[in-house]
């Protein structure tokens, strides 16, 4: 008996020395390993698809860029009961603010999927991939990374560069500080060129194409003051297939998503893929909720369209007093269907008549100036045609034309602190600071990376 | 605090004389007591024959001539009688100092009190029988040593979180390691207060690393009912009674709320707002919400031992109503403990325990517009009706939130849990001096919550038409253990102890969660009726421990005890090079009252000195923490057609492994005056290293945080335990146990930055840690009053830039307190039990950010009566800011004016009790019958403003402990209860 007993134990103890390496070898069954990821096209396509899921959230396209975009303008006032919001408004901003602080990460999330997928889906074998697909989701990132970095160099200025996928948690790889605005731009330039060559030319609704990093050259080479860019961009833009709906209103249907106009959209379905935005600024019944809602017009937006302009109707209304805005028709309880539209074919034309106008080729650009008042039901641009004139006229027709689509603070901001301090002095009576035109750098970025004191 | 557990003797055989059978009678008297000893039970040696002494100690049994009787009690020496030719035998027991000790259960094993060299807390169930528990843990509160329990709200069956000598972890978890009669179990949800008979703590590392990876938060061992040896008993317990909210808060009328709200949107330059029900409302929102709940509890148990195995069943029901009804708690739970010999030194045996547990949950610690229930109370405006003429609920006029009645009918989340915790042992003796056991148990795990937004009563209702999730989750956790023990008396009264085992667990669980929306009616409450699928999920996962351990105790004539162990842990939470961590300990005690210079001392009964040293482990983070993932559900819709997507978790960190606690403990035992005075005093200091921190790393990263083995932290401090039998008497007892203990803890180590947390909406981060400061603090700006011209708050410019930014933050508070005491005093007399129970938290702030939701003025919603004092161009001398729509001035900027001192005193409990006198007893033929009636919490000295001292939104959290922000409020109890034993 006493050997029995311990026979038995020995065998217990062996067995347990012998299969204890298997024993603790346990491997997750509904989460990838990233040893067994990037192995399928279908990985990559999922990969390059949470690249874009990326742009949805209320702390980026879903909201926050529209609050850059119209309540740090002239065109909106904050609305809402949302004290951060507030504080953009009214420039008052502090480090600490919230939405600032949560559009600073998403960026940075957004910049680390579109990272991982240019290093791993470039590094996979071309052969696991249908004809053009590798390089059509290469594209997509690299025009990805640009458009972040085109936000952040906007929004902030100087920021932290990061290139590649975060695979280290060393000080030295995860601090990184700050890159000039320059080097900055001169990558964006670099990813959306990588991004025009690989995504494919071919019109699909929904789908980035050629045209699509093309017009976004032509944005940041305007940010930049280079209108010869701007004019060969467009240029290339206009061969692409985009054109101008016919009735202005139609562009802001549900029942027209994806249309001919539309460059680049941050897309919703409702439900789990629903949009904020429009439940935020709406009125009932277009809302399904009463409460004090956010990005209400300013008088002084109101004021910029002419008499006669049917892209009022489009672009506000008015409700027991209240303005709202409503290019937007479906609140959906914060889950509306309706896309955001981020780049339009009207922009590219704007964009360009811009540029002409300031390579002196004033009557094109008159031509194209008056291609969008038309469309709006506006005659002919009349005034004088000298290139102030004509340039003070386009960027307010861009003003008109993009109203309450989160561009105007960008195209303040571009034109120079000047232009800037005036427009908001004139709409809000707030006079601000050079500083103002970044927002500082999130003081939880400051506190987690010594590289940025 | 000491106790006297019934010592199961083992009954050595003896050879059976014949004889003419006669009667015996006797009394039994005792060395300390001159009357009558009751209930000493007597046995004629190696039959089934005997008997127990009545209350004056007179007996009488059969026997023969030659037969030896052999008198047991409890606390006494054992005493064998010989049966000569008298009838009568009278016999006066000796008192021993040795078995008055209680046994101390210790991992894999058990020890007198007085061979301990480690530092373990033992409560018996008189902590725990009788009260209104719903969970084990709460019997542990104020009743042992350097053990913090923080009941974080009052909501029904709400976690409790345990702090043993501090937190030592930041990332991996601050819970004890709770096994149940052998089997560690992942919470005590599934035990059932009523069946357990002893709770050890195991504080020190010594004491705990024999469970190694595990044990760095200490370890407490919980031991349920067996069956003791003699007559078969069954024991009825009933209890019911109620409770309420301890305190409401002041609140605004409609009047005042229209004035503060007008008043601040003019000073903002806003148009003022209209009361759209013409100020025919005026309603008390807190009055609507809380209630009085009902508790209930019944427990039947059968037990019954005997030489060779002993029996105990017991079936309970529980249930517990909270006071923001529909919220409650009930439990069914059945327990099966049995062990028996079967052959000759071969003991078979198992501890089953089922238990089904229903809750029903309300959304507390959150905002209004998150649908938190209270915040909802306090802060929807009084003008508004709770339901409108239609059967609508009408919300917050100017903000579309949901009044919170509303709130409670709109949505129910309900879940079960069913468990089952067990074990089957197998003990073989041999060879006189070993012991072999092998025992697999298992803790399973089954449950489902269930979630409904009526599509009608609110308006988030209403636009998503209805919203039902169903999440379930399944657990099973198996552990096989097999332990060698080795026990001899060598010479000269040398004694080794020694126990190799090993041990072998493995736990696969499986969730699942769907969510559909647009449901046609209120009728059907699952996803079943939803004609929109939102979301689905099922998630799978394993972890396995694989374990070793060896532990030797050496004592020489009991007054020299060494004990050393150690025990190597593989997990599969870690990286491949790093699973198996080694966990080490030694110690050793001086028993000086058995050295032969205080043999003769008749006034000290134990003097005992202690130290010990061990290292322990925490592994408690997720599965594959180690690896990055990727995950599904970043989708994206293209053209309207929604495409999966996926993206990565986390940044691989294969060098991932455990965090270690190395503990040094020294301790005093001392007992004098016949052990009528005890106490115990530790001292002890450990220091948690590799710490598993869930870093903040930048966001450029692509990543928010990362899980990493930064940093240390220490923690060191005293405890002392007392307890005095101040009166002895028969009819008049009293004893008294008490015991205060402090806790000093220090960060020393956490990466370059620090961590903050302890968010709260519209104020940022308040808590930070952060290195040379104790875990636990607030952190923001620092008020300096109010500014008599401009009647906003003037806040130190500490960094003197002439202006105030984010620079201008310091640590203004600390949620961990300076000492934690506790007290009970038991009476009795003449069957007449009373017991106090005093509970004290001293030096504790508590960041009140439900005040900054009712005292910032620059919203919508209601507010404090506070803000009636508030700084006027009439009134510079007010005591809160101006009131300013939107708070342009920033006053509500997270500040010290929220920290508040949270010291507490309470009267925890107040129990009167009578036990039916004999006379009555037998008419009724019961062996015991007890009635009392209890009051908890009946009232609390505190400076705290809010609801409730005890009170923390993130519950057990490291980073932000002690933030009250429409916490669920703690209740007080009555209840009166029966006991009935036949």
């Amino acid at each position: 008996m006493k050997y029995l007993v311990k026979i038995t134990f020995i065998i217990l103890v062996a067995g347990f020395l012998n299969s204890c390496d298997d024993f603790l070898e346990i491997a997750p069954v509904t989460e990838i390993s990233s040893a067994n990821f990037f192995q399928t096209q279908e990985d990559a396509e999922a990969a390059i698809v949470g690249c874009f899921d990326a742009l949805q959230p209320d702390s980026y396209y879903g909201f926050d860029i529209y609050i850059y975009g119209d309540v740090r303008s002239d065109n909106c006032f904050a609305g809402g009961d949302n004290l951060n919001n507030f504080a953009i408004d009214n420039f008052t901003e502090r480090a600490t603010n919230e939405n600032i602080t949560r559009t600073w990460r998403q960026i940075y999330l957004g910049i680390g999927r579109a990272n991982t997928v240019i290093g791993r889906v470039g590094a996979m074998d071309p052969s696991v991939f249908d004809e053009g697909i590798q390089d059509r989701i290469l594209g997509e990132a690299y025009f990805l990374r640009g458009l972040h970095y085109f936000n952040l160099v906007r929004l902030w200025g100087s920021v932290p560069l990061v290139l590649s996928e975060t695979t280290s948690l060393d000080e030295d790889v995860i601090n990184v500080g700050l890159t000039p605005e320059e080097d900055i731009y001169a990558q964006i330039l670099l990813d959306f060129e990588m991004a025009q060559q690989l995504l494919p030319a071919a019109l699909l609704p929904g789908r980035l194409s050629k045209g699509s990093a093309e017009a976004y050259l032509a944005s940041t080479e305007l940010t930049l003051g280079n209108f010869d860019e701007v004019e060969r961009w467009t240029a290339q833009v206009m061969t692409r297939g985009f054109q101008l709906l016919p009735n202005f209103e139609d562009l802001f249907n549900q029942q027209n998503e994806n249309n001919s106009e539309v460059i680049f959209s941050v897309q919703y379905t409702g439900g789990a893929e629903g949009n904020v935005f429009p439940e935020l600024v709406l009125p009932v019944p277009e809302a399904s909720f009463e409460f004090l809602k956010f990005n209400t017009p300013t008088p002084n937006s109101i004021a910029a369209f002419e008499a006669g302009d049917v892209r009022q109707a489009t672009s506000f209304t008015e409700r027991d007093g209240t303005l709202f805005i409503f290019k937007w028709r479906n609140g959906e309880a914060f889950a509306s269907p309706d896309d955001n539209i981020i780049m339009r074919y009207a922009d590219v034309l704007l964009m360009r008549a811009e540029a002409l106008n300031q390579l002196n080729r004033t009557s094109e650009a008159i031509d194209l100036l008056n291609q969008i008042r038309n469309r709006a039901q506006l005659p002919d641009y009349s005034g004088p045609e000298d290139v102030t004139d004509v340039d003070e006229a386009i960027f307010n027709e861009r003003r008109v034309e993009l109203m309450y689509e989160g561009q105007r603070w960008f195209d303040l901001r571009r034109r120079g602190f000047q232009v800037a301090a005036a427009a908001i002095l004139e709409a809000k009576g707030i006079t601000i600071t050079e500083a103002q035109l970044d927002f500082p750098i999130p003081q939880e970025e400051i506190d987690r990376n010594p590289n940025l004191n | 605090m000491l106790k006297f557990l019934l010592i199961p003797w083992l009954m050595v055989l003896s050879i059976v004389l014949y004889g003419q059978s006669q009667s015996i009678t006797g009394k039994v008297t005792a060395s300390d007591y001159a009357q009558g000893l009751p209930g000493v039970s007597i046995l004629v040696k190696g039959t089934q024959n005997g008997t127990i002494t009545d209350v004056n100690g007179e007996y009488s049994l059969q026997a023969s001539q030659g037969d030896v009787l052999v008198f047991s009690f409890v606390g006494y020496t054992t005493m064998e009688v010989s049966v000569g030719v008298s009838n009568r035998i009278d016999v006066e027991m000796e008192l021993n100092v040795e078995t008055l000790q209680e046994i101390v259960v210790i991992g894999y094993g058990t020890r007198t009190k007085s061979e301990l060299t480690t530092a373990i807390s033992s409560l018996d169930d008189e902590v725990i029988k009788d009260k209104p528990f719903v969970t084990v843990e709460q019997a542990i509160n104020g009743k042992a040593a350097g053990v913090q329990v923080v009941q974080s709200s009052g909501a029904p069956g709400d976690a409790i979180n345990v702090r043993i000598r501090g937190g030592t972890s930041v990332g991996a978890g601050n819970e004890p390691l709770y096994v149940v009669d052998g089997v560690p179990v992942q919470n005590t949800e599934g035990i059932n207060p009523a069946d357990v008979v002893s709770i050890d703590i195991l504080k020190d590392a010594a004491s705990a690393s024999i469970y190694g990876a595990r044990a760095a938060n200490g370890v407490v061992l919980i031991e349920t009912k067996k069956g003791e040896k003699g007559k078969g008993s069954l024991d009825f317990s009933f209890y019911a009674g109620f409770d309420e909210v301890s305190e409401t808060l002041p609140l605004l009328n409609s009047q005042q709320y229209l004035d503060l709200v007008n008043t601040s949107r003019q000073n903002a330059g806003l148009p003022i707002v209209q009361d759209p029900f013409n100020g025919q409302f005026n309603t008390d929102f807190q009055n609507e919400l809380f209630d009085r709940a009902t508790v209930q509890n019944y427990q039947l148990g059968f037990s019954k031992g005997s030489d060779d195995g002993s029996f105990y069943a017991s079936a309970g029901y529980q249930e517990q109503e909270g006071v923001i009804s529909p919220s409650s708690f009930e439990r069914f739970s059945l327990r099966f403990n049995q062990n028996k010999n079967i052959l000759d030194g071969l003991k078979v045996g198992s501890n089953i325990g089922l238990s089904r547990t229903n809750f029903n949950v309300i959304n507390d610690n959150q905002r209004v517009n998150q649908g938190g229930v209270v915040l909802s109370a306090l802060s929807t405006p009084p003008i508004i009706p709770v339901i409108n003429e239609d059967g609508t609920f009408p919300t917050n006029p100017f903000q579309a939130f949901e009044n919170p009645i509303a709130i409670v009918r709109g949505e129910s989340r309900t879940s079960f849990s069913d468990k089952i915790i067990g074990n089957l042992f197998v003990e073989y003796d041999f060879l006189k001096n070993f012991k072999f056991k092998t025992s697999i148990g298992i803790d399973y795990t089954s449950s489902k919550e269930d979630r409904f937004v009526d599509p009608f009563i609110t308006g988030n209702g209403r636009a998503q038409q209805g919203e039902a999730s169903n999440s379930t989750f399944n657990e099973l956790i198996w552990i096989w253990e097999n332990t060698l023990n080795y026990n001899i008396d060598l010479f000269d009264g040398h004694n080794l102890d020694v126990l190799v085992g090993g041990s072998a667990q493995r736990s696969t669980f499986e969730s699942t969660f769907l969510l559909g929306r647009g449901f046609a009616n209120g009728i059907i409450p699952t996803a079943r009726a939803a004609s929109d699928p939102i979301a689905i999920d099922a998630d799978i996962a394993e972890w396995s421990l694989v374990s070793y351990f060896l532990r030797g105790s050496y004592n020489i004539n009991r007054k020299y005890f060494l004990t050393a162990s150690i025990r190597a842990d593989g997990s599969s939470r870690f990286g491949a090079g790093n699973r198996f961590g080694i966990f080490p300990s030694a110690s050793a005690a001086w028993n000086l009252t058995n050295e032969s210079f205080l043999q003769n001392n008749s006034f000290l009964d134990l003097l005992k000195l202690r130290y010990s040293f061990g290292i322990t482990g925490n592994q408690e983070i997720g599965n594959f923490n180690s690896l990055a993932t990727y995950v599904a559900g970043a989708d994206f819709p293209i053209n309207g057609e929604i495409l999966p997507g996926a993206s990565a978790t986390r940044v691989e960190n294969e060098s991932l492994q455990w965090e270690r606690t190395a503990q040094h403990n020294v301790g005093i035992d001392v007992e004098i005056w016949d052990s009528r005075l005890s106490a115990t005093i530790e001292g002890y200091y450990k220091r948690t290293t590799d710490l598993l921190l869930n870093d903040q790393i930048p966001n450029t990263t692509g990543f928010t945080n990362a899980l990493r083995n930064i940093g240390s932290l220490d923690n060191r401090g005293v405890e002392f335990a007392l307890f005095a039998d101040v009166l002895r008497d028969k009819d008049l007892s009293w004893n008294i146990g008490g015991n205060i203990s402090l806790n000093r803890n220090e960060v020393l180590e956490i990466g370059s930055e620090p961590i903050f947390g302890g968010g709260v909406p519209d104020q940022g981060n308040v808590a930070i840690l952060q290195e040379g400061e104790p875990i636990g603090n607030f952190f923001g700006f620092v008020s300096e009053g109010i500014d008599d011209d401009t009647g906003d708050v003037i806040f130190a410019d500490l960094d003197n830039n002439g202006i105030i930014d984010d620079d201008d933050r310091q640590i203004i508070g600390n949620a961990l307190p300076d000492y934690i005491w506790g007290l009970t005093n038991t009476l009795n007399y003449k069957g007449v039990e009373l017991i106090i129970f005093f509970q004290g938290v001293q030096g504790q702030d508590v960041y009140n950010a439900t005040r900054f939701e009712l005292e910032n003025q620059s919203g919508f919603t209601n507010q404090s009566t506070t803000v009636l004092d508030r700084w006027t161009p009439e009134n510079t001398d007010g005591t809160l800011p101006r009131a300013v729509f939107g708070d342009p001035a920033g006053n509500n900027r997270a500040s010290n004016r929220f920290v508040e001192d949270g010291s507490f005193i309470k009267l925890r409990e107040l129990t009167i009790a009578y036990n039916l006198p004999t006379s009555i007893l037998d008419k009724l033929s019961l062996s015991k019958a007890k009635i009392y009636a209890q009051g908890r919490n009946l009232f609390t000295i505190t400076d705290y403003s809010g609801f409730d001292p005890e009170v923390s939104r993130d519950e057990g959290s490291t980073i932000s402990p002690n933030i009250d922000f429409g916490t669920f409020p703690q209740v007080r109890s009555i209840i009166f209860g029966i006991n009935l034993s036949f």
